[in-house]
Protein backbone atom coordinates (compact mmCIF):
# COMPACT_ATOMS: atom_id res chain seq x y z
CA UNK A 1 0.00 0.00 0.00
CA UNK A 2 1.32 3.64 -0.43
CA UNK A 3 2.55 6.17 1.93
CA UNK A 4 1.30 9.47 1.84
CA UNK A 5 2.68 12.65 2.74
CA UNK A 6 1.21 16.42 2.26
CA UNK A 7 2.38 19.63 3.57
CA UNK A 8 0.92 22.89 3.12
CA UNK A 9 1.21 26.00 4.98
CA UNK A 10 -2.03 28.55 5.02
CA UNK A 11 -2.33 32.27 6.91
CA UNK A 12 -4.89 32.15 9.98
CA UNK A 13 -7.74 32.64 8.46
CA UNK A 14 -11.11 31.05 7.66
CA UNK A 15 -11.58 31.21 4.08
CA UNK A 16 -8.72 28.38 3.71
CA UNK A 17 -10.72 26.05 5.33
CA UNK A 18 -12.39 24.37 2.24
CA UNK A 19 -9.08 24.33 0.10
CA UNK A 20 -7.76 22.04 3.24
CA UNK A 21 -10.91 19.99 3.62
CA UNK A 22 -10.20 19.37 -0.07
CA UNK A 23 -6.79 18.13 0.44
CA UNK A 24 -7.67 15.92 3.05
CA UNK A 25 -10.37 14.05 0.91
CA UNK A 26 -7.37 13.85 -1.60
CA UNK A 27 -5.32 12.10 0.82
CA UNK A 28 -8.09 10.10 2.44
CA UNK A 29 -8.72 8.69 -1.57
CA UNK A 30 -5.64 6.05 -1.06
CA UNK A 31 -6.94 5.49 2.32
CA UNK A 32 -9.41 1.85 3.23
CA UNK A 33 -10.98 4.29 5.61
CA UNK A 34 -15.16 3.90 4.22
CA UNK A 35 -16.59 6.91 2.84
CA UNK A 36 -18.88 7.84 6.09
CA UNK A 37 -14.87 7.33 8.24
CA UNK A 38 -13.61 9.68 5.58
CA UNK A 39 -16.27 12.37 5.82
CA UNK A 40 -15.90 12.01 9.18
CA UNK A 41 -12.32 12.57 9.60
CA UNK A 42 -12.97 15.95 6.88
CA UNK A 43 -15.33 17.07 9.99
CA UNK A 44 -12.16 16.23 12.59
CA UNK A 45 -9.37 17.97 10.59
CA UNK A 46 -11.79 20.72 9.84
CA UNK A 47 -12.48 21.44 13.45
CA UNK A 48 -8.82 20.96 14.87
CA UNK A 49 -8.01 23.82 11.75
CA UNK A 50 -10.85 25.86 13.01
CA UNK A 51 -9.86 25.79 16.26
CA UNK A 52 -6.22 26.72 15.57
CA UNK A 53 -7.08 29.31 12.77
CA UNK A 54 -9.39 31.28 16.09
CA UNK A 55 -6.92 31.04 18.57
CA UNK A 56 -3.46 30.84 18.16
CA UNK A 57 -2.30 34.15 16.88
CA UNK A 58 -5.21 35.93 19.44
CA UNK A 59 -6.69 38.58 16.77
CA UNK A 60 -2.89 38.65 15.13
CA UNK A 61 -2.09 36.71 11.83
CA UNK A 62 0.35 34.12 11.18
CA UNK A 63 1.06 30.49 9.36
CA UNK A 64 -0.67 27.40 10.40
CA UNK A 65 1.59 24.41 9.28
CA UNK A 66 -0.66 21.12 8.16
CA UNK A 67 1.19 17.75 7.47
CA UNK A 68 -0.92 14.67 6.43
CA UNK A 69 1.43 11.12 6.61
CA UNK A 70 -0.81 8.12 5.78
CA UNK A 71 0.96 4.77 5.90
CA UNK A 72 -0.72 1.50 6.04
CA UNK A 73 -1.26 1.23 8.96
CA UNK A 74 -2.82 4.70 9.97
CA UNK A 75 -3.19 8.62 9.46
CA UNK A 76 -1.58 11.05 11.45
CA UNK A 77 -2.51 14.71 10.80
CA UNK A 78 -0.19 17.66 12.11
CA UNK A 79 -1.26 21.13 13.06
CA UNK A 80 1.33 23.24 13.60
CA UNK A 81 1.48 27.00 14.72
CA UNK A 82 3.53 29.72 16.42
CA UNK A 83 0.87 31.63 18.20
CA UNK A 84 0.02 31.49 22.04
CA UNK A 85 0.54 28.13 23.86
CA UNK A 86 -2.82 26.61 24.06
CA UNK A 87 -2.70 23.67 26.90
CA UNK A 88 -6.02 22.03 27.36
CA UNK A 89 -6.68 21.09 30.89
CA UNK A 90 -6.85 16.83 30.91
CA UNK A 91 -10.67 17.51 32.31
CA UNK A 92 -11.57 19.40 28.97
CA UNK A 93 -9.73 17.03 26.62
CA UNK A 94 -12.06 13.97 28.25
CA UNK A 95 -15.24 16.35 28.77
CA UNK A 96 -18.32 14.90 27.94
CA UNK A 97 -21.19 17.36 26.20
CA UNK A 98 -24.71 17.29 27.39
CA UNK A 99 -26.51 18.23 24.24
CA UNK A 100 -29.62 18.83 26.14
CA UNK A 101 -27.69 21.40 28.39
CA UNK A 102 -26.30 22.76 25.63
CA UNK A 103 -29.99 23.62 23.88
CA UNK A 104 -31.23 24.80 26.87
CA UNK A 105 -29.35 27.66 27.53
CA UNK A 106 -28.55 28.28 24.15
CA UNK A 107 -24.76 27.22 23.66
CA UNK A 108 -23.24 28.06 20.66
CA UNK A 109 -19.57 26.53 21.05
CA UNK A 110 -17.98 24.08 22.71
CA UNK A 111 -18.95 21.21 20.13
CA UNK A 112 -15.45 21.21 18.29
CA UNK A 113 -13.51 19.29 20.59
CA UNK A 114 -16.06 16.72 21.54
CA UNK A 115 -16.49 15.78 17.58
CA UNK A 116 -12.78 15.55 17.05
CA UNK A 117 -12.99 13.19 20.15
CA UNK A 118 -16.00 11.25 19.02
CA UNK A 119 -14.19 10.81 15.19
CA UNK A 120 -10.48 10.38 16.00
CA UNK A 121 -8.50 7.43 18.02
CA UNK A 122 -5.80 10.18 19.37
CA UNK A 123 -6.01 13.74 20.06
CA UNK A 124 -2.57 14.73 21.41
CA UNK A 125 -1.13 18.45 21.95
CA UNK A 126 2.99 18.70 21.63
CA UNK A 127 5.09 21.08 22.90
CA UNK A 128 8.66 22.47 23.15
CA UNK A 129 9.11 21.10 19.43
CA UNK A 130 10.30 23.75 16.57
CA UNK A 131 6.46 25.08 16.94
CA UNK A 132 5.25 26.28 20.02
CA UNK A 133 1.96 24.53 19.34
CA UNK A 134 1.54 20.84 17.14
CA UNK A 135 -1.68 19.38 17.40
CA UNK A 136 -1.72 15.56 16.40
CA UNK A 137 -4.52 13.61 14.99
CA UNK A 138 -4.53 9.87 14.95
CA UNK A 139 -6.81 7.36 12.94
CA UNK A 140 -5.83 3.35 12.68
CA UNK A 141 -7.05 2.30 8.94
CA UNK A 142 -8.89 -0.98 8.71
CA UNK A 143 -6.26 -4.09 6.95
CA UNK A 144 -6.87 -3.26 3.28
CA UNK A 145 -8.28 -6.84 2.93
CA UNK A 146 -10.93 -6.83 5.12
CA UNK A 147 -13.99 -8.79 4.15
CA UNK A 148 -17.11 -7.03 4.76
CA UNK A 149 -19.52 -8.25 7.64
CA UNK A 150 -21.13 -11.10 6.87
CA UNK A 151 -19.44 -11.77 3.49
CA UNK B 1 -20.18 29.61 -6.31
CA UNK B 2 -19.69 31.08 -2.94
CA UNK B 3 -19.12 29.20 -0.12
CA UNK B 4 -22.61 29.29 1.64
CA UNK B 5 -26.01 30.31 -0.48
CA UNK B 6 -28.62 31.42 1.40
CA UNK B 7 -32.03 31.63 -0.18
CA UNK B 8 -34.84 33.21 2.24
CA UNK B 9 -38.90 33.34 2.58
CA UNK B 10 -42.05 33.58 4.01
CA UNK B 11 -44.90 30.69 3.70
CA UNK B 12 -48.61 31.55 4.65
CA UNK B 13 -49.11 30.67 8.50
CA UNK B 14 -45.99 32.61 9.37
CA UNK B 15 -43.31 30.13 8.78
CA UNK B 16 -40.32 30.85 7.55
CA UNK B 17 -38.27 28.92 4.77
CA UNK B 18 -34.67 28.97 4.29
CA UNK B 19 -32.86 26.77 1.94
CA UNK B 20 -28.98 26.49 2.45
CA UNK B 21 -26.40 25.33 -0.11
CA UNK B 22 -22.81 25.08 0.14
CA UNK B 23 -20.58 24.82 3.09
CA UNK B 24 -21.66 25.80 6.80
CA UNK B 25 -18.79 25.97 8.23
CA UNK B 26 -16.52 28.32 10.76
CA UNK B 27 -16.12 30.30 7.54
CA UNK B 28 -19.89 31.18 6.83
CA UNK B 29 -21.39 30.20 10.10
CA UNK B 30 -22.31 34.24 10.49
CA UNK B 31 -24.47 34.25 7.61
CA UNK B 32 -26.68 31.87 8.76
CA UNK B 33 -26.67 33.76 12.24
CA UNK B 34 -27.71 36.34 10.90
CA UNK B 35 -30.32 35.49 8.47
CA UNK B 36 -31.44 33.81 11.41
CA UNK B 37 -31.51 36.42 13.86
CA UNK B 38 -33.39 38.47 11.42
CA UNK B 39 -36.06 36.37 11.08
CA UNK B 40 -36.91 36.22 14.82
CA UNK B 41 -36.08 39.81 15.07
CA UNK B 42 -39.47 39.67 12.64
CA UNK B 43 -41.33 37.69 16.15
CA UNK B 44 -41.02 34.35 13.77
CA UNK B 45 -40.23 31.74 15.40
CA UNK B 46 -41.60 28.92 13.28
CA UNK B 47 -38.73 28.55 10.67
CA UNK B 48 -38.15 25.58 8.29
CA UNK B 49 -34.45 25.01 7.04
CA UNK B 50 -34.15 22.63 3.85
CA UNK B 51 -30.47 21.21 3.76
CA UNK B 52 -30.72 19.15 0.97
CA UNK B 53 -28.02 21.02 -1.20
CA UNK B 54 -26.15 21.63 2.32
CA UNK B 55 -22.63 19.69 1.66
CA UNK B 56 -20.94 20.37 5.02
CA UNK B 57 -21.47 21.48 8.10
CA UNK B 58 -19.00 21.72 11.20
CA UNK B 59 -19.84 22.83 14.81
CA UNK B 60 -19.90 26.00 14.23
CA UNK B 61 -22.80 25.73 11.82
CA UNK B 62 -24.38 23.16 13.90
CA UNK B 63 -23.91 25.68 17.45
CA UNK B 64 -26.05 28.52 14.95
CA UNK B 65 -28.90 25.72 14.93
CA UNK B 66 -28.29 24.73 18.70
CA UNK B 67 -29.13 28.39 19.68
CA UNK B 68 -31.50 29.04 16.95
CA UNK B 69 -33.61 25.66 18.35
CA UNK B 70 -33.03 26.82 21.62
CA UNK B 71 -34.36 30.32 20.95
CA UNK B 72 -37.44 29.29 18.59
CA UNK B 73 -38.71 26.77 21.34
CA UNK B 74 -38.23 29.43 24.19
CA UNK B 75 -40.84 31.50 22.07
CA UNK B 76 -42.97 28.95 21.32
CA UNK B 77 -41.81 27.86 17.93
CA UNK B 78 -39.63 25.23 16.66
CA UNK B 79 -36.91 24.43 13.55
CA UNK B 80 -37.89 21.70 11.22
CA UNK B 81 -34.88 20.53 9.44
CA UNK B 82 -35.95 19.23 5.96
CA UNK B 83 -34.68 16.66 3.84
CA UNK B 84 -30.92 16.99 5.61
CA UNK B 85 -28.29 15.88 3.36
CA UNK B 86 -26.59 12.17 4.56
CA UNK B 87 -23.24 13.96 5.55
CA UNK B 88 -25.00 16.76 7.62
CA UNK B 89 -27.24 14.13 9.29
CA UNK B 90 -23.75 12.54 10.11
CA UNK B 91 -22.79 15.44 12.28
CA UNK B 92 -26.03 15.52 13.67
CA UNK B 93 -25.92 11.81 14.63
CA UNK B 94 -22.01 12.42 16.29
CA UNK B 95 -23.19 15.62 18.17
CA UNK B 96 -26.61 13.45 19.69
CA UNK B 97 -28.66 16.23 17.72
CA UNK B 98 -30.85 13.85 15.57
CA UNK B 99 -32.98 13.12 19.08
CA UNK B 100 -33.55 16.44 19.75
CA UNK B 101 -34.02 18.17 16.35
CA UNK B 102 -37.36 17.84 14.13
CA UNK B 103 -36.43 16.33 10.56
CA UNK B 104 -39.23 16.05 7.97
CA UNK B 105 -38.75 14.94 4.08
CA UNK B 106 -41.87 16.80 2.61
CA UNK B 107 -42.68 20.63 2.85
CA UNK B 108 -45.98 19.71 4.15
CA UNK B 109 -44.78 17.12 6.45
CA UNK B 110 -42.45 20.03 7.65
CA UNK B 111 -45.56 22.27 8.23
CA UNK B 112 -47.54 19.66 10.18
CA UNK B 113 -44.60 19.82 12.53
CA UNK B 114 -45.34 23.08 14.27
Amino acid sequence: MTHIRRSLTISNETRHLSLVRAVVSEVLDASTFDGKTRNKIIVAVDEALANVVEHAYQGGTGPIELGFDLDPEKLVVRIRDNGVRFEPSAARLTAQIDIKEHIRLGLKGGLGLFLMRQIMDEIQYVHDTEFVNELILTKKQPPPAEAPAGA
Amino acid sequence: MPDLKLRQEMLPGGIAYIEAEGFLDAHTFEEMDRLVSGVFKQNCFRVIVKLEKLDYISSAGAGVFVAAVSRSRDNRGDIVFLKVSPSVREVFDLLGLSAIFQFAETREEAEACF
